[in-house]
């Protein structure tokens, strides 16, 4: 399958994947929001003393963390893949991947970085099954400020690998939700991306090989 | 044992350590390295039991540190731990001489499964 434009049909899919990712990362039970439920009312609702795993004041008052990386099924283009965490969840995350009470903010950014990259591969192994050239790209992460703009979190100076993906071409983005440990955790996948400066793993054969001994 | 861990992500690294610990497969030394260029150069001068590698990674991918490997002659066993977990990775890997592929998010059990046989 080459990059799709509406994944719209892939939805259930996706939605099973998150919380088996999620549910596997963070250890709690996921629950996926119907679509169109505002994400950020519901975390609201919920409320930090709900949370599962209360972390420091400061992770409740952290900037949201995003994680991106890239699909390549070339010629038809690139498939980006967006994963958005409140700053309380990716806290959580770092908590439980590195088992620190104190994770630093390259702690983060690793562990937002590796949840991407594990989301990113099982949407690979989704929706591309029967297209071998299909390539995922490193991930990237970096810790945006609350309701800044996509430019503003790609610009942030704390950042992993430095990928950039950019949308265009008009194509509509596909969002799932999923309510893990009080916070809302946001996958979307955005149709015909364009690269930027996203970092691709060596090829196979390629001259990374060059010079070893 | 010596064992390779090899992962861009040092998090999947505290992880992949963590669960061999869990699946009842720990205490044994540990080799870390940042990409396959790092474990390729640890392969050369620690002479490891069992190397598990990330696929994709900076620099030389998992595969490619597989392939230079296996073309020295180094038949150490090497188990994939990535996040593609397609049939067609798996059937890369197994041509490449891969003990097999675990996929990301995983369990002890996939651990022990997979790697009990190499690992006592």
């Amino acid at each position: 399958m080459s990059v799709p434009d509406d994944l719209e049909d892939e939805r259930v899919g996706l939605e099973t994947l998150l919380a088996d990712v999620l549910r596997a990362t963070f250890g709690a039970e996921p629950v996926v929001l119907p679509l169109g439920l505002p994400a950020l009312d519901l975390t609201v609702a919920v409320g930090a003393d709900d949370a599962a795993t209360n972390g420091p004041d400061a992770a409740a008052a952290a900037p949201p963390a995003f994680g991106l990386l890239a699909i390549s099924d070339e010629p038809s283009g690139l498939l980006g893949v967006q994963v958005r965490l409140p700053g309380r969840l990716a806290h959580a995350l770092a908590v439980r991947m590195f088992a620190s009470d104190a994770p630093t903010a390259d702690d983060l950014l690793d562990a937002v970085g590796e949840l991407t990259n594990i989301l990113g591969g099982n949407v690979k192994a989704l929706l591309f099954t029967r297209s071998a050239p299909a390539r995922l790209s490193l991930p990237s992460a970096t810790l945006g400020r609350p309701g800044g703009a996509p430019a503003a979190r790609h610009a942030a100076p704390a950042s992993r690998n430095g990928a950039l993906v950019t949308a265009g071409g008009g194509s509509t983005p596909t969002t799932i939700c999923a309510l893990v440990l009080g916070d809302v955790a946001e996958l979307t996948l955005i149709p015909h991306v364009q690269g930027g400066d996203v970092v691709w793993p060596p090829l196979l054969g390629s001259a990374a090989l060059e010079g070893q001994p | 044992m010596k064992i390779v861990v090899a992962d861009d992500s040092r998090a999947m690294r505290m992880i992949v350590v963590r669960t061999l610990r869990q699946a009842g497969l720990g205490g044994h030394e540990i080799l870390e390295a940042e990409d396959g260029r790092e474990a390729l150069d640890l392969v050369g001068r620690h002479v490891p039991d069992l190397i598990l590698s990330d696929w994709n990674m900076p620099g030389l991918s998992g595969i490619q540190l597989l392939s230079t490997l296996r073309a020295r002659g180094d038949g150490t066993p090497f188990c994939f731990v990535t996040s593609e977990g397609s049939e067609d990775m798996r059937e890369q890997a197994a041509a490449a001489g891969a003990l097999g592929l675990i996929a990301k998010p995983f369990t002890a059990e996939v651990f022990l499964d997979l790697l009990s046989p190499v690992m006592t």
